[in-house]
Parts: C-alpha cells; sequence; structure tokens
C-alpha cells in the first residue's frame, strides 16, 4: 500500500513537471512575440523636447536657423509648444544687421520663414547659460519658475535634446562666456535618470567634435547622435548672400532633409535615419552612439523621439464609470499627489536653505575678512612679542 | 663632500662662462650684428612669411551680394561732371555743393570751418560731412568714409574719390540694415582739414587748429575708409595705404577685408602704397618685390609720417586705411566707378558686422606683398639682436673698468680649518675692493650736458618760424640762422666738455688700483643708453629703430680715442659729422628749408615724435661720441 | 661741520628747491605726473584727496564716494592749506620732501657714529665715509622723488613719518620715535611692519645702558599701541564716524580698486576668480608682513639696515605701491655706501630701472590710447620693475653679510664664498 501511495505521489509530481515543461515551451513562444512588442514600442507615453542654441552675434545665425528649424519639425510631428523648451542665445530676427527683419530663414530661397508666427521661446539671450540648461534639465529650478520654463517630464517621457553651437573637444561653448563639458552633460543625465526625468534620451548636437560631447555619458536608455568626430570641423551647408551669412550647417540641414518626409503615421525608423547619413555630403562623419541604449534601432520609430504620437494600448480590463469608482480614482489621484508633494518638499527646503547658506556667505565676505585681518595682525602681534622677548 | 664638490664645479662653470664671455665677446658682437643684419633680408623670403587670414569671424568679407549698380554709376558720373566745373570756385562753395547733395540725399548735414597757422603758413578749409543713422540701431557707433578734396599729391582734384563718396551715401540711405550710422566726410585743407575735424569730434584739442564746433554728431567711429581716386581717369590698380602717424598701423583684419572684398567680386589687381608691383589672387611675388614694399613701408614708418589722411585717425584709436586709384600700372583691364562702388560697399557691409572695434588680429605686422604677412613674433628678433650686442658691448667694457686682478684657478682641497693660514695664490679670488674705482662723475656729467643741449636744439628747432625778426636784421634765411644755430650748440657743448676735462685731467694720483679711462665708462654708458633707446623703439616703431641701429651700431662699437693717430680721429669726426642729422640731410640733398617745414609741421599739427626723438635721443648721443674720440686716453 | 660742508648742503637744497619750484610751475608737468599711475594710486592720489576734501568742506561724509581712501588727518592738514594761496600746497611737498632729506643727513651722521666703533675692514681705513649731504643730494634728484613729489602723491608724508620715526628712534627718543612711526602706520597701514626695527634700534642702546630689556620693549610697544589710538580717535572726532576705517585701511587689505599700478596685486586679482579671493588675498597680504620678523632677526645688530630691506619689501609687495614707496628705499640706500663694492649687479639693476622707467609709459600707452598693445604689457612691465627691486635688495643684503664676514674672518676673505 504504502509503495502504491509512493508511486502516486511520484506519478502526481512527473505529470507536473511534465505540464510545467509544455506549459514553458509554450509560453516562450508565446514572450517572444511579448518581447519583440515590448521592444518595439516605445513604452513611453509623453514626449519632451529641450532645443538649445548656444551662440550669439549676427555672424552665428545659422545656428539660431538651426535651432528654430528643429523647433519647427518638433512642432509638425506633434509636440506641443507646452512640451518644448526653446533657448535661443540671441535674437537674430530683429538684429539691425538683418535685411529681412523680423524673420529667419534657414534657405537662401527663402521659401519658409521660420520666426513666421507662433514661435515661443523659453529662455532667450543671456538666459541661455550652463547654468539654466542643467537646471530645466534636471528639474532644479527655482520655485518661481513658470511651467513654461520647466521641463516637467516623468519616467515615461521620450526627450529630444538638441544642441548646436560652438564646441570643441569634449565641450561646447556657451554664449563665449562659459562652457559646458561633457561630464557635466553626462552626470546631468545621470541625475534625470535618477530622478526619473526620462525613459529614453535621444541626444543630438550639431557642433565641431560633437562626437566628443557624448563621449562621457553613462546613463541608460540614451541614444546620442553628433556631426563630426574628435578634430573635424561641423561646416555650414550654404549661405544667403543677400542676408550675408550663412544660414543651416550640414548635418541638421542633411538631418531635416529625412525628416521633412516623415509625418505622424510614418513608421521610418532612426536606423533610416542614421542610415541617411552621408559623410561625403556633411563634409564631416556623423557618429551614433547606442550602446546604453536597450532597443534596436531599426525598431525605433523617429517619430518616438521628433514626434508626439500617442500609442493606444488595449487592455483586457474595462473601467467602471460608476460614481464611486470615481471617488476611488480621486484617491488614487491624491495619494500620488501627496507623494509627489512629498518627493518634492524635502527637496525645496534643501534648496532654500542652501541658498541661504550662500547668501549668509555673500553678506559675510564684506564684513568678516576685516576682523580675520584684526585677528592676524594680532597674532603677529604675539610673534613679535615672543620673538623680542627671546632676543 | 659632494655638496662641496658640486658647489665647485658649480663656481668654475660660471668662471669659465665668464672667461669665453670675455674672450669671445667682440667676436660674438660681430656675429650677432651679423645675424641681424642678415636675418632683416630674410625677412622678404617666400618661406618667411605667411598668408594673411581673417581673424575677426564676424567680418564675413565679400560674402554679400552687392547692388551698387549702374543706376549709381549713372549718379556718380553726374557728381564727378558737377564737381569738375566747380573745381576752380572757392571752398565754401564747393563746400555747399557737396553739403546740397548729401541733404538731397536724405542726411543730415554739417560743415566745419577751421584755421590753423603752422610752420609759418596759414591753412584754412571748410570741411563738410553728412551723417546717416541707422533706422534699426541705436546710434552708438559709426563708420566713416572719408574723401579729401585734394589728392595725396596735394595737386589733383580728388574728383572721382569725392563722387563715388556722394554717390555711396546717397546708395547707402536706400536700406535697413545698417547696424552702424554711416558718416560721409568731405575734408578739405589736406591733413589739417582730417586733424581739425577728428579733433572737434571727439572734443579734444591737441593741435593749434581753431576750428568751429561740429553741430553734428554721432556715436563712436569704429572704422574708417578713406578714398583717393584723382581726377577723371579710369584705374589699373587699387593701392592701399595703411602706415600712420609715429609708425602706427590699422588692425591687419580691416586690411584683409579689403583685400578679400577685391578678389572676391572683380579680382582687381592690388598694389602696396605705390610701388609699382600689382598682385592678383595669392600672388606671392618675388623676393625684390617683396623687398621693396618692406622698405617703402620702413621708410613711411621711420619718418613717422601718415601715408594718406587715414593715418590720423589712429590717434583717436579708429581703425582706417586708404584706397588709391593707380592709373600707371602695365595692366591691360581697367576699373571705374562700378568697381569701387562695389568694394566701398560690401566693405562696409563686413565692417557693419562688426560687434566692437577691431582687435582680433595684428597691430604689429610687415606686408611684403597684399596677402602675406610677417608678425612682430617673426620681425622682433632682428632688431633685439642688434640691441643685445650693444648691451653686451657696454657689459664688457663696464668689467673691463672694473675689475683688473688675476683670477686664480678654484681649488677643491681648501679646509678652513687645517689651511687657514696656506696663503696659496690659486685660492685667490677677486676682493670686492681690489677692484678699480670708477670715474662716473665725468660720464654722467656729459650725458647729461648733451641730452640737455639736445633739448636745447629742439628748443630752437620748433621756434624756429619766430627767427623772422631777428633774421630779417641779419639779412639771412631763417633755416640759416636755425641751423647755424644748432650746429654752434652742436659743437660748442662738446667742445667745451672736452677742453673742461682736459683742464682737470691732473696728473695721476698714486691711487692704485688707477681708475679706467673716463672715456670707456663713458663709452659703456652710451652703448648701454642707444641699445636701451633702441628697443624700446622697436616696440613703438621698429623701422625707425632698424634704421638707427643699423646707422650707429658699427661707428658706435668701434670709435674710441686714438691719441696717437690723429688722422683717424678726424676720420671718427669725420663719419659722426654725416651720421649726425644735418649731415645726413646735406649728404642726401634734402632741402633743408622744406624738411625743417615739413618736420616741424609734422610735430606740431600731427604729433608725429620723429623730430623729438632726433633732437633729444639720437643727436646727444652722437655729441657725447664727438667727446668721446677727442677725449684723453691714459690706458696706453 | 665745516663751512664748506654748509655750502655744499645749502647748493643741494637751494637747488633741489628750485628745480621742484621751476617743474611745479609747468602746470602740464604735475597734471601728466598726477595722473600716471606708476606714481599715484588710489591711496595717495591729490585728485582724490581733492574730491575727498571738497565732500568734507560741504558736509558730506568724506568717504561716502567711494573715491576718497586717505587717512582724515590729511583732510583736516590739506583744509587748513585751502585757506592759504594754492602756492602753499606746492610748498609743502617741496619742503616735506627738503624736510625729507635734511633728517636723512642727521641719519646719516647718526649712523656713521654709530658704526665708527665698529670694527672695519682694513682697506676702509683710509677712505672718508660718505658726505651725509651727497645721501640727501642722491634722495632729492632721484627722479623717482622728483616725479613723486611733482605728482603731489601723499606717500610723501608716510615717507617723511618714517623717516622722522628713524631719526627719532636713532637718537634714543622712544616717545616721538614711536609716534612717527605710528604716524606712518596710520597713514598708510604698511609701515606698521618698520615698528619692529625701530624698537630694536631703541633696544640697542638701552641694552649698552645696561636698562632692562623687557620692559623697555613693553613700553615702545604701548607708546606705540597709544598713539596708534589716538591718532584713531583723533580722526574719528575729525570726521565722527569709523567709515574711515573701512575706506582707508579696508581698502588697502581688501583691495576693491583694481586700477593697475606698478605692483604685483592688480593683474593678479583681476584674474582672479571670486571664490579664491578672500584665500589669496589673506596670503598675499601675509607674505608682505612675514618679511619683518626673520629681518629683524638677522639684522638685530643692524636695525637701521633692517628698516632699509623692510622699506624695500613694502614698496614691491604692498597692495597699492608707487615709485614714491621706491625712492624711500633708496634714500636709505647710499647709507651704507660701504657695501656698494661687494654689490655685483650694480649695472644690472641701473638698467632694469632705467628700462623700466622708459617702457612703462610706452606699454600703458600701447594699451590704453593706441589700442594696439593688452593689459598684458604693462603688467610685463611691472614684473621686470619688482623683479629689479628684488635684485637690489637680494643684492645689498648679500653685500652686508659678505662684508660682515670678512671683517670677522680677515683671512679668509679672498675665498668665494658658496652657500651648500
Amino acid at each position: 500500500m504504502a509503495f502504491h501511495k509512493f508511486f502516486l505521489i511520484q506519478f502526481f509530481a512527473i505529470t507536473i513537471i511534465i505540464c510545467i515543461i509544455i506549459s514553458q515551451i509554450s509560453f516562450a513562444q508565446n514572450n517572444e512575440s511579448i518581447i519583440d512588442g515590448f521592444f518595439s514600442r516605445g513604452g513611453h507615453t509623453n514626449n519632451w523636447a529641450v532645443l538649445v542654441c548656444t551662440s550669439r552675434f549676427w555672424f552665428n545665425y545659422r545656428h539660431i536657423a538651426n535651432t528654430l528649424s528643429m523647433y519647427r519639425t518638433v512642432k509638425r510631428l506633434g509636440i506641443p509648444d507646452s512640451n518644448i523648451i526653446l533657448m535661443l542665445a540671441d535674437d537674430v530676427a530683429c538684429n539691425p544687421r538683418n535685411s529681412f527683419p523680423a524673420t529667419v530663414f534657414n534657405n537662401a530661397g527663402r521659401y519658409l520663414d521660420l520666426y513666421g508666427d507662433n514661435v515661443e521661446v523659453d529662455y532667450r539671450g543671456y538666459e541661455v547659460t550652463v547654468e539654466n540648461f542643467i537646471r530645466v534639465l534636471t528639474g532644479r529650478v527655482a520655485p518661481d519658475t513658470p511651467r513654461s520654463k520647466r521641463l516637467l517630464s516623468d519616467d515615461r517621457s521620450n526627450i529630444l535634446v538638441y544642441m548646436t553651437g560652438h564646441g570643441g573637444n569634449e565641450f561646447l561653448k556657451f554664449q563665449d562666456a562659459e562652457e559646458i563639458s561633457s561630464f557635466d552633460l553626462a552626470d546631468a543625465f545621470e541625475q534625470m535618470w535618477e530622478k526619473r526625468r526620462y525613459h529614453e534620451v535621444l541626444f543630438m548636437i550639431d557642433t565641431c567634435q560633437a562626437n566628443t560631447m557624448y563621449s562621457q555619458i553613462y546613463s541608460p536608455n540614451i541614444l546620442a547622435t553628433g556631426s563630426s568626430k574628435l578634430g573635424e570641423n561641423s561646416y555650414s551647408h550654404h549661405m544667403d548672400t543677400d542676408i550675408g551669412v550663412a544660414v543651416i550647417d550640414r548635418f541638421t540641414y542633411y538631418n531635416l532633409e529625412f525628416l521633412e518626409r516623415v509625418d505622424m503615421q510614418s513608421k521610418a525608423t532612426l536606423q533610416d535615419l542614421f542610415n541617411s547619413y552621408n559623410p561625403s555630403f556633411i563634409h564631416s562623419t556623423p557618429g551614433v552612439r547606442s550602446d546604453l541604449f536597450r532597443r534596436p534601432l531599426n525598431k525605433v520609430l523617429v517619430t518616438d523621439f521628433f514626434g508626439s504620437v500617442q500609442n493606444v494600448e488595449l487592455t483586457g480590463q474595462q473601467y467602471n464609470i460608476s460614481n464611486s469608482d470615481i471617488g476611488h480614482e480621486i484617491n488614487i489621484s491624491d495619494i500620488k499627489m501627496t507623494e509627489y508633494h512629498s518627493k518634492e518638499s524635502p527637496r525645496e527646503s534643501e534648496k532654500s536653505t542652501s541658498k541661504n547658506f550662500h547668501l549668509f556667505n555673500v553678506n559675510s565676505k564684506q564684513s568678516s575678512s576685516l576682523p580675520q585681518f584684526l585677528i592676524a595682525s594680532i597674532l603677529f602681534g604675539i610673534l613679535i612679542k615672543l620673538v623680542s622677548s627671546i632676543i | 663632500m659632494s655638496d662641496i664638490a658640486y658647489a665647485l664645479t658649480r663656481l668654475r662653470r660660471r668662471r669659465r662662462l665668464f672667461q669665453t664671455l670675455k674672450k669671445w665677446g667682440s667676436k660674438l658682437r660681430f656675429l650677432l650684428f651679423a645675424v641681424g643684419t642678415c636675418w632683416l633680408f630674410i625677412l622678404p623670403s617666400d618661406q618667411y612669411h605667411k598668408n594673411t587670414y581673417i581673424s575677426e569671424n564676424a567680418l564675413l568679407p565679400g560674402q554679400v551680394n552687392t547692388y551698387y549698380s549702374w543706376g549709381q554709376v549713372h549718379e556718380a558720373t553726374a557728381f564727378r561732371d558737377n564737381i569738375t566745373l566747380i573745381s576752380n570756385s572757392s571752398n565754401i562753395e564747393k563746400a555747399a555743393y557737396v553739403e546740397n547733395e548729401l541733404r538731397k540725399a536724405g542726411l543730415k548735414t554739417a560743415m566745419q570751418n577751421f584755421t590753423v597757422n603752422i610752420s609759418g603758413k596759414e591753412i584754412s578749409g571748410t570741411n563738410v560731412y553728412g551723417v546717416f543713422n541707422a533706422p534699426r540701431a541705436d546710434g552708438t557707433e559709426a563708420l566713416v568714409l572719408s574723401a579729401s578734396w585734394k589728392s595725396k599729391d596735394g595737386e589733383t582734384l580728388n574728383t572721382n574719390g569725392v563722387a563715388i563718396a556722394l554717390s555711396i551715401g546717397k546708395f547707402f540711405k536706400g536700406y535697413t540694415y545698417w547696424s552702424k550710422d554711416i558718416i560721409i566726410l568731405i575734408t578739405d585743407g589736406g591733413e589739417a582739414g582730417v586733424q581739425a575735424w577728428l579733433e572737434s569730434y571727439h572734443d579734444h584739442p591737441r593741435s593749434d587748429i581753431s576750428s568751429a564746433p561740429l553741430l553734428l554728431r554721432s556715436g563712436a567711429i569704429q572704422a574708417a575708409i578713406n578714398l583717393d581716386f584723382p581726377s577723371t581717369n579710369d584705374y589699373k590698380a587699387l593701392g592701399i595705404f595703411f602706415e600712420g602717424v609715429n609708425g602706427q598701423l590699422p588692425n591687419l583684419d580691416l586690411i584683409n577685408t579689403v583685400i578679400r572684398v577685391c578678389r572676391g567680386s572683380y579680382n582687381i589687381p592690388i598694389m602696396l602704397h605705390d610701388s609699382g608691383h600689382h598682385y592678383s589672387n595669392y600672388d606671392h611675388g618675388n623676393y625684390y618685390d617683396s623687398l621693396h614694399n618692406l622698405l617703402q613701408t620702413m621708410r613711411h614708418q621711420a619718418l613717422c609720417h601718415p601715408t594718406g589722411s587715414h593715418g590720423l585717425f589712429f590717434r583717436y584709436k579708429i581703425d582706417a586705411i586708404t584706397l588709391y586709384g593707380h592709373t600707371s600700372a602695365r595692366i591691360s583691364n581697367s576699373f571705374s566707378f562700378m568697381e569701387i562702388g562695389s568694394i566701398v560697399e560690401s566693405t562696409f557691409r563686413s565692417l557693419n558686422n562688426l560687434l566692437e572695434h577691431l582687435h582680433q588680429s595684428f597691430f604689429f605686422y610687415l606686408l611684403p606683398t597684399p596677402e602675406r604677412y610677417i608678425s612682430i613674433g617673426s620681425y622682433l628678433p632682428p632688431a633685439l639682436l642688434l640691441a643685445v650686442g650693444l648691451i653686451l658691448h657696454a657689459l664688457e667694457l663696464w668689467g673691463k673698468t672694473g675689475d683688473e686682478y688675476t683670477e686664480g684657478p678654484v681649488s677643491e682641497n681648501y679646509h678652513p680649518k687645517s689651511s687657514s693660514s696656506n696663503g696659496d695664490a690659486n685660492y685667490i679670488v677677486p676682493l670686492p675692493y681690489n677692484n678699480r674705482p670708477r670715474q662716473i662723475l665725468f660720464p654722467m656729467t656729459v650725458l647729461i650736458v648733451t641730452h640737455f643741449a639736445g633739448l636745447l636744439i629742439f628748443f630752437v628747432i620748433t621756434n624756429h618760424f619766430s627767427y623772422n625778426q631777428l633774421s630779417k636784421i641779419f639779412g639771412i634765411q631763417e633755416f640759416i640762422f636755425t641751423l647755424s644755430l644748432t650746429t654752434s650748440i652742436s659743437i660748442a657743448i662738446p667742445a667745451t666738455l672736452i677742453q673742461v676735462r682736459s683742464l682737470n685731467n691732473k696728473p695721476l694720483s698714486k691711487q692704485i688700483p688707477k681708475p679706467a679711462s673716463d672715456w670707456m665708462v663713458l663709452k659703456s654708458f652710451t652703448l648701454a643708453f642707444t641699445a636701451m633707446i633702441i628697443s624700446c623703439l622697436s616696440v613703438l616703431n621698429f623701422s625707425l629703430a632698424v634704421f638707427i641701429s643699423l646707422m650707429v651700431i658699427i661707428p658706435f662699437s668701434l670709435f674710441e680715442p686714438t691719441p696717437k693717430h690723429q688722422i683717424l680721429q678726424y676720420l671718427q669726426l669725420l663719419v659722426l659729422i654725416i651720421i649726425s642729422p644735418p649731415g645726413i640731410l646735406l649728404f642726401s640733398g634734402t632741402n633743408i628749408d622744406e624738411f625743417l617745414r615739413w618736420a616741424l609741421m609734422e610735430y606740431e599739427l600731427l604729433g608725429s615724435y620723429l623730430l623729438p626723438f632726433i633732437c633729444c635721443f639720437y643727436w646727444p648721443n652722437i655729441l657725447v661720441y664727438s667727446v668721446i674720440v677727442f677725449s684723453s686716453d691714459y690706458e696706453n | 661741520m665745516t663751512i664748506q660742508s654748509h655750502i655744499t648742503g645749502g647748493l643741494i637744497f637751494g637747488a633741489a628747491f628750485t628745480a621742484r619750484l621751476i617743474l611745479f610751475h609747468f602746470s602740464n608737468i604735475t597734471e601728466t605726473l598726477g595722473s600716471r599711475i606708476e606714481i599715484v594710486t588710489p591711496v595717495t592720489s591729490f585728485t582724490r584727496l581733492t574730491e575727498g576734501l571738497y565732500l568734507f568742506e560741504n558736509g558730506v561724509p568724506p568717504y561716502d564716494g567711494g573715491a576718497f581712501h586717505q587717512a582724515p588727518l590729511l583732510l583736516a592738514c590739506f583744509q587748513l592749506l585751502g585757506y592759504l594761496p594754492v602756492i602753499f600746497t606746492k610748498l609743502t611737498f617741496i619742503l616735506t620732501d627738503l624736510i625729507l632729506a635734511y633728517y636723512l643727513t642727521d641719519i646719516t651722521r647718526m649712523k656713521q657714529q654709530l658704526y665708527c666703533h665698529f670694527p672695519r675692514l682694513k682697506v676702509e681705513l683710509k677712505t672718508k665715509e660718505i658726505d651725509p649731504w651727497i645721501v640727501a643730494g642722491l634722495y632729492l634728484f632721484n627722479p623717482f622723488t622728483i616725479a613723486s613729489c611733482l605728482s603731489k602723491s601723499t606717500i610723501i608724508f608716510t615717507n617723511l613719518s618714517i623717516i622722522l620715526g628713524t631719526y627719532y628712534s636713532l637718537k634714543n627718543n622712544k616717545s616721538y620715535g614711536m609716534f612717527w612711526i605710528a604716524m606712518a602706520s596710520y597713514l598708510s597701514f604698511y609701515p606698521f611692519m618698520l615698528v619692529l626695527p625701530t624698537i630694536l634700534m631703541l633696544i640697542n642702546d638701552a641694552e649698552s645702558k645696561g636698562k632692562n630689556i623687557k620692559s623697555e620693549i613693553f613700553s615702545c610697544a604701548g607708546l606705540y599701541a597709544g598713539w596708534l589710538s589716538g591718532l584713531l580717535l583723533l580722526s574719528y572726532f575729525l570726521v565722527g564716524s569709523w567709515d574711515f576705517l573701512e575706506a582707508t585701511y579696508g581698502v588697502i587689505l581688501l583691495l576693491p580698486d583694481l586700477t593697475p599700478n606698478v605692483g604685483l596685486f592688480w593683474y593678479f586679482f583681476i584674474e582672479m576668480f571670486d571664490q579664491f579671493r578672500s584665500f589669496f588675498l589673506v596670503v598675499f597680504q601675509i607674505h608682505a608682513f612675514i618679511f619683518m620678523v626673520p629681518v629683524s632677526i638677522k639684522l638685530r645688530n643692524h636695525p637701521l639696515f633692517s628698516m632699509f630691506l623692510l622699506s624695500g619689501i613694502m614698496a614691491i609687495f604692498k597692495s597699492y605701491p608707487s615709485i614714491g614707496d621706491a625712492s624711500l628705499y633708496l634714500a636709505f640706500f647710499p647709507i651704507y655706501s660701504e657695501i656698494i663694492k661687494y654689490m655685483r649687479y650694480n649695472f644690472l639693476t641701473t638698467n632694469i630701472f632705467c628700462y623700466c622707467s622708459i617702457l612703462s609709459p610706452i606699454f600703458y600707452h600701447l594699451w590704453i590710447y593706441a589700442g594696439s598693445g593688452n593689459a598684458n604689457f604693462f603688467y610685463a612691465i611691472t614684473l621686470v620693475y619688482t623683479i629689479g627691486n628684488i635684485i637690489l635688495l637680494v643684492d645689498a643684503t648679500y653685500a652686508m653679510f659678505r662684508r660682515e664676514f670678512d671683517i670677522w674672518n680677515p683671512d679668509l676673505r679672498n675665498y668665494e664664498i658658496i652657500q651648500k
């Protein structure tokens, strides 16, 4: 009997194991499609763009045109102004040297006025600084900063960061006065990752030796591309001889050429975009860095970053739209809100104290140095006394 | 122990160095001189200079379409004809015509009368200018387009130049892209007119010009282009004149801009000054042409004379050049209003792009050809080598007057305690008080007195024209009067000094060690002083420094008293007379009266420092040398 | 003193007086010199003094304008002078220079008396010591002195106080000596470091008389502190607030005015990042004062020489130096004329001084007026000037020690001495 019982148990165990194995096999087949779907779909729910032109002065017209062209493209592909942080270091449209006042063109044909209507510049002129740029990225902005100047992204946001200006080996110049290094940039991205401020980032930069700028990035889910490798300059595409300055840079020009053919329904992938780069046209070697990025590039749609295409996710569940449930939902959102607050508040208080501390320092600099010297001189006096008493 | 050994080797090395220097001093000096001089002749060579480049990113020269076209050319032709018609009218009428035309074009205009009494002449005239306020800018900056009524030779009427300036003024008014005001300035009375206008504009009177205050002003002037296109011909080549008062130069970017613009649009041949060598695109030219260009630049710089009205702007920190139309070059193509207008327009568009005043590129350079340059780092070393040779000589003489001791070798086996009584001669090192006493009183007196004499000469020359009355009494020309005064000063002072010294020169006391001859200390001082003048001057005016040093180095290093050979002494004196300022003037066959007039005008009107420099620094040193040559030498 | 020496003195002083009076007559010379940054600094400029005086006379606190940084007592002094004709202001400057030179001759005489008991080199026995009038003449006809005097730089009053302090200390008049040093420190702060050599002068004398040294030191320090606080209190009563402390000593120590001068501070602190400024300020100022102790210890038997060295160091390392400071220490130098024969770099230093005097206006012109140079040109020349001063001081120190060594070791005088 005992033997019989043991056999029965053994039999059950074996069947269970077999069942499990079989089910595992069938599941694996299912999983492949799930995984495939997971990677090909962006997994993001909102899109943001940070577009930065770091150079001033009339002869840098093309950098402003570059940035405004990008601005126009991302807007065309559906990112609303509220989700675009546009930083322009100068106002060439209203420069007295502009033969066509209040316009910015990116082509000598002057078909399209980039400054035409509905351009919202969030940071302009001297507001475009390294500090402000990093504050925008990391979200450490002053409490009184308006919403339009904040990057209010979350862990489901895809962010396009586009920069242009004059750069060098591992730095990009801001305004002729300061520069951001590739390390600063990498650390800013890491902070964003730690604070769950993005889901994926596409970092695009058009400047001399641009590829060095993304070399230090170490945070996950970041895809980077630049116009030229170490030791290479990045050139302008052509100039408008009536305006008298170059109007667009080559890298941006060929990017735009590709992007102009993309619309919101387009299935073009970033791989297609990167494949379209032709060093002999661009006159420099564009680079792509995808080692931190998890999805295969041929599965990533261009509109994942340059546009805001809302994916419709079908769920098996059904939402009850009765009153009680709505109340419940509100509760949930309340909790979220409080969580959000509790996350924010310590930082705020920390910042305010640190600021106070800073102010205190500034004030004390004026008054405390003199006592320092007096103390020093008293010390000297004691020293002299000692010395002379020895003599 | 090793410390001592190390110290000893260090000592020995130092001694050896000094001995070598002493031994090879004269040869080294000669070498420095030879290398310095040869180096100067390497400067024009093709391998030595580099291509010019635009250093200021904002300029973007030649990158705009020019709109100056046939309509404007016709206008300019009309202006030219009118100007030819009124060419014999009075200054006021001509100015009134220009003012009227500028006003018709829509510019604000004003006139300025000035008179100046300088070097016995009275210059008066009427400047006229129009200001076009940039429509979209704040008017804090301005650009000047100037043209003088007379071309740079002082005779020909600058007809085309004025006509173009007028047509450009009218043409610029039609565009809104100006970030700086444009001032069209037509000056009268040569350089005096420009000086009068600049002084009034900046409210900073420097010379004796009495002029009316300006009724119209604009912002700080960033750059100026002066047009000089004489008479009514077509032109073969574009001359570029850039040297200013005291050898100051405009920022190289300004010259580069104009040249790039010429190259870009019409490929007009370019000439530096009026050298006769014209250059087209990226022409390196040959060695002799480059040498000729360099020598011309250096001559202009050394004379501290501006090569055109542009040279007066530098004093007010305004970069400027003159564009000149050459008619004589052997070139088949010629150019006229159309090309000139386009060049000026394009240049102004570039200058319009400026964000601050030109500062990026070089201020110290030499141009062997229009598109090649030699920077200060490459041309200063030869001048400094020449000066270093003099310093070494001075040092050598200074040492000679002091140390007359025997130097023993250094010994290692010296131990203070054991062998302190061992007075081995080998250990003996120079005692500081065994040095010969140096007598510096007489040399210092000579230096001070001769420089005071220089001041006196300067004073006499600057008051040259106030001797009118005095010279009339004697019935001689005033310049002869001045000349006789200066020569008598320059002869009397050294003669007195020599006399005084020979009277005081008592038979030597039994002072042991006896002091060295006066002339050695004096020569040492003079050489050091000359070296200092040359090296300091080379920073301000390289060309003058080079010419001066080439002239004086050989006589100054070789000359010394030779009481045994009287004839040699007088030969030396002759050379000194030749290289003294009046000697140079006489031997070069210059009209002394003209020269004095010119030099005085340059000094008083333009603030050139050639005259004070020659009188107060150059001449006195020659006087000192005449004392040196005739001083007694009791060494031998 | 013979009649002949009186005549020499009279001639020298007369010539110096006439030369200055004539030069003062040319107003453009004095104006040019008065605006040269090598000669006047924000803390010694007469123009700024006039500004402060104007405010003061009109009942506005003189330091409110932010332009005036000089001691309040100068205000009182020049307010009084303001009631007299203009010529008296010029005369004050000339006479101050002459008085300074006169006391210099007295100092020389006292030094020679003091050192006549000291052993000397054999070769020196034959030669005469330097004529005190020559010392005065060298001071009066030093181009630096003349330029500084003509520019009406108020550094001259500091210099006079230092010379008077030295004079009275050598005369063993404790109270006056300390008062004048306190006055000098009051006027331009840095002479504070001269207290040590002054005290040493007084102690050396007291020691020879067998007094208690400790009490002597305390009394000196006490006198110094007393006089200084007295002067400060006086100033407080004059201007009615303690603002002047910050406007004068605050400016000297904290360097808010970065007008270029011949010193080392301005360029350095223009380039300095703000966060390091306080640190380097402390370092620089301590550096200026740190020489005080070792120099005084090493040269405790020659306090006058340490006075020379310290005023030289002051002229190099103070925050707003001018050539007027250099003229003071160069005035002390010929008193020790016996060391000149030991000095090795006379030719070099003379040349450096000449080059600097010519090149510094040229480079300043190229920087400010012609626009073809930049600040580095001028800073390079101030560096050369500083190096020239340092070489002179180091060389003089070497000569002093070498001579002393030779005196005590006559049999070793033929040898070269090398420091290991």
